[in-house]
This record gives C-alpha cells, sequence and structure tokens, in this order.
C-alpha cells in the first residue's frame, strides 16, 4: 500500500511512514482485527484439546467400568462354585499323590493300624480319588470306619452319659455293625479289586476282633458273639441290652 | 454430571469386587480347612477322660503330620494307651494271650512316653477294670 500524504511505499504493520512520519490510519483497524484472530484462534485450540481431552478421559472410564463388571462377574462365578473348585483341585492332588498315598495305606492295612488307616483316609480327602489307584481301599475303609465307631461305642458303653440313652448308644452301634457287614460283603457292584485276598483278609481281621470286643464291653457270650452277624439290627439291640444289664446286675 | 456418575459406578464397581474377593477367598479356604488338634484340645479329652474321642483325634493329628508339642506327645502316649489298654482287655478276657503280651508292651512303651501325664495310665486302668 502507498502513504496517503507523501505517496511512499508503506506496509500495513508500520505504524508510521518511515518518509514523512504521517500516521498509518489503517494500522489501528489492522491491529485489532489481528488482535481478534489472535483471540479466535485461541479460543478454537483451547476448545479443540478441551474436546479431545474429555473425549480420551471418558473412554479410559467406561473401559476401566466394563473390565471391573466382568471381573465382579467372574468373581460371583468363583464364589458360587467354590466347593467344585475346591473338590476339583483336591482330587487332582489325590490322583497325583496316589502312588504314595496307595503305599502308606497298604502298611497301614499290614500292620492292623485299622484306625491309622480311617483317620489317613479323611485326613487327606482320598475319597475324592475315585477313578484313581487308591479305589481298592474303599471298602477297607469304610469297614474300618465302622469298625472304630463300634470299638468307641462298645469300650463306653458303661459310662455315665448325660446325653444320650443307653438305647440310643446300643442302637448308633448296632448301626455301625450293619455298616460294617454291608461294606466287607462283595456285591455284583462292587470293584473287584476292593476285595483282593489282603483287603478281604483286612476286613475279616477287623470283624474278628469285633467279637472280642463284644464278649468283652457288650457282656454278651461267645456263642451270640459268632453268630452276631446273622442277627437282626432288632436282635443284636437286644443281645446288647441284656449284656448291659448284666454289667448293671 | 456424566462425569460424577462414572467415577461414582468405578468406585462402587471397585467395592463390590473387593467384597467379592473377600467371600470368595473365604469360601475357599473355609471349604479345604481341616481342624488341627491343640495341646489344650486334647488336654481337655484327658480331663474329661474322654478318651475314645481323643483317640481319633490324635491319629487325625498323625496323619496330618501336625508338629507336636511336648504336651501334645504326652497326650498322643495317653491315646495309645488307652487304645492298648482296651484291646489287652479284650484279649486277655478272650484267651489271646499272644496278642494281649503285645498290647501289654505297647502300654508299658506308651506309659514311658506319658511324662506328667503319667497318673492318667492308672485312671485308665481303673476304668477299664485292670488294675490286678
Amino acid at each position: 500500500m502507498k502513504c496517503q500524504s507523501c505517496g511512499s511505499e508503506l506496509h500495513i504493520e508500520d505504524e508510521r511512514c518511515p518518509y514523512c512520519g504521517n500516521a498509518n490510519p489503517h494500522y489501528k483497524k489492522h491491529r485489532l482485527e489481528m488482535k481478534k484472530y489472535q483471540k479466535d484462534y485461541e479460543a478454537v485450540r483451547r476448545n479443540v484439546y478441551t474436546k479431545a481431552g474429555i473425549f480420551t478421559k471418558r473412554n479410559a472410564k467406561i473401559t476401566v467400568i466394563a473390565v471391573l463388571a466382568l471381573l465382579n462377574v467372574v468373581m460371583l462365578i468363583l464364589y458360587v462354585n467354590a466347593w467344585d473348585i475346591y473338590y476339583f483341585w483336591e482330587q487332582q492332588a489325590v490322583k497325583r499323590n496316589a502312588a504314595v498315598h496307595r503305599e502308606a495305606l497298604a502298611e497301614m492295612e499290614a500292620q492292623g493300624d485299622y484306625f491309622a488307616l480311617v483317620a489317613y483316609y479323611d485326613e487327606h480327602n482320598l475319597y475324592y480319588g475315585s477313578g484313581s489307584a487308591l479305589d481298592e481301599y474303599w471298602n477297607v475303609c469304610a469297614v474300618s470306619r465302622g469298625y472304630y465307631e463300634v470299638y468307641k461305642g462298645l469300650t463306653e458303653l458303661t459310662e455315665e452319659n448325660t446325653y444320650t440313652s443307653m438305647e440310643k448308644r446300643i442302637q448308633y452301634i448296632c448301626e455301625n455293625f450293619e455298616s460294617m457287614y454291608r461294606y466287607s460283603e462283595q456285591k455284583e457292584y462292587d470293584r473287584p479289586e476292593c476285595f483282593r485276598r489282603e483287603h478281604v483278609e483286612a476286613m475279616e481281621d477287623m470283624k474278628e476282633h469285633v467279637k472280642y470286643l463284644l464278649i468283652t464291653y457288650g457282656n454278651i457270650t461267645e456263642e451270640e458273639a459268632e453268630c452276631f452277624e446273622q442277627l437282626s439290627n432288632a436282635q443284636k439291640q437286644l443281645a446288647l441290652e441284656r449284656g448291659v444289664g448284666g454289667y448293671e446286675e | 454430571m456424566k462425569n460424577k456418575l462414572l467415577n461414582l459406578t468405578i468406585v462402587l464397581l471397585g467395592i463390590l469386587l473387593a467384597v467379592l474377593m473377600v467371600f470368595t477367598i473365604s469360601e475357599l479356604y473355609d471349604t479345604g480347612r481341616v481342624y488341627r488338634y491343640k495341646a489344650e484340645d486334647l488336654l481337655r479329652f484327658v480331663r474329661e477322660q474322654d478318651y475314645g474321642n481323643m483317640l481319633h483325634c490324635v491319629y487325625m493329628n498323625e496323619a496330618g503330620e501336625v508338629y507336636a508339642s511336648e504336651d501334645m506327645k504326652e497326650c498322643y502316649a495317653v491315646a495309645h494307651y488307652y487304645e492298648a489298654a482296651t484291646f489287652y482287655k479284650a484279649y486277655a478276657q478272650c484267651g489271646k494271650s499272644e496278642e494281649a503280651a503285645k498290647q501289654k508292651k505297647v502300654m508299658e512303651e506308651q506309659k514311658a512316653l506319658m511324662g506328667t501325664l503319667t497318673y492318667t495310665a492308672e485312671e485308665i486302668d481303673r476304668k477299664l477294670g485292670l488294675e490286678n
């Protein structure tokens, strides 16, 4: 552009003419417009940055919520299925150590430590080992469990007990007798390995010991003890009640 | 407003997750927990002369290879003495002298391990009528 006073070259950003010194009438307007453009630019820039920032933060929060919701669902499923998870875990542990457990059970069975056998079975949750090499001890363990209950019941039969009547105690003993005899008899659906020679011998040994306990603590005769297995539940109870009556006399 | 709602949702889900984790871990722990009998439990059995139940507890501890203090070892000896004494009486009464002698030997071995609980041997003998 040209100076209105002297006609020399003038830039719009010159406040005065460099030749005649007269004020540039367009300078002020230009300055004001430039300031306005600067302000607009800054505002738009802020706007763009702000919007972009909000969009990114919101996305992140939604992602966090989705992840938390998924974790909550997973945790709820774990909680509801805690027993199944524990069962699976124990089952795998038992199967992994099946050889060690089998050796321990075999030793206890050979030595006639039937109470130790059932405690070992319970302590190590070996009933979770279904389908493993430990299955063959299932019947021996079941008979051992009944044997222990019969032993405890008979040895404590004549003790004072304010919690349970004599009738109930005798009934409990007889139920465990039944359990012993039931699991010591091989049925067609039983696994044949459960009735291998050594297991049958162990179960017969326990039944033999029960006879001694019946004679000593049940106060029944040797003849009654020999045929105790064949008696009905009611007859067993009567025999023991007679025996206890004999003690009390 | 939307921001506050999102923040609140995150906090609530976080608390819910923490609560569920506590419940789940507690449930898994309780499911698999096996009670270990301590010396106090066994001594209570001795005081109450509840040797039958004590015997099973001792076997459970032994099967679990629970570390046994001196007190506990003495209680174990009492339980095994009782077991041997009950079978000794049964064998003796039924004329099984060989087996009775074996149980007598076990009784003597266990009595030697009873330490401060040696007096229970006499109590057990009295209870079973073995004093003579």
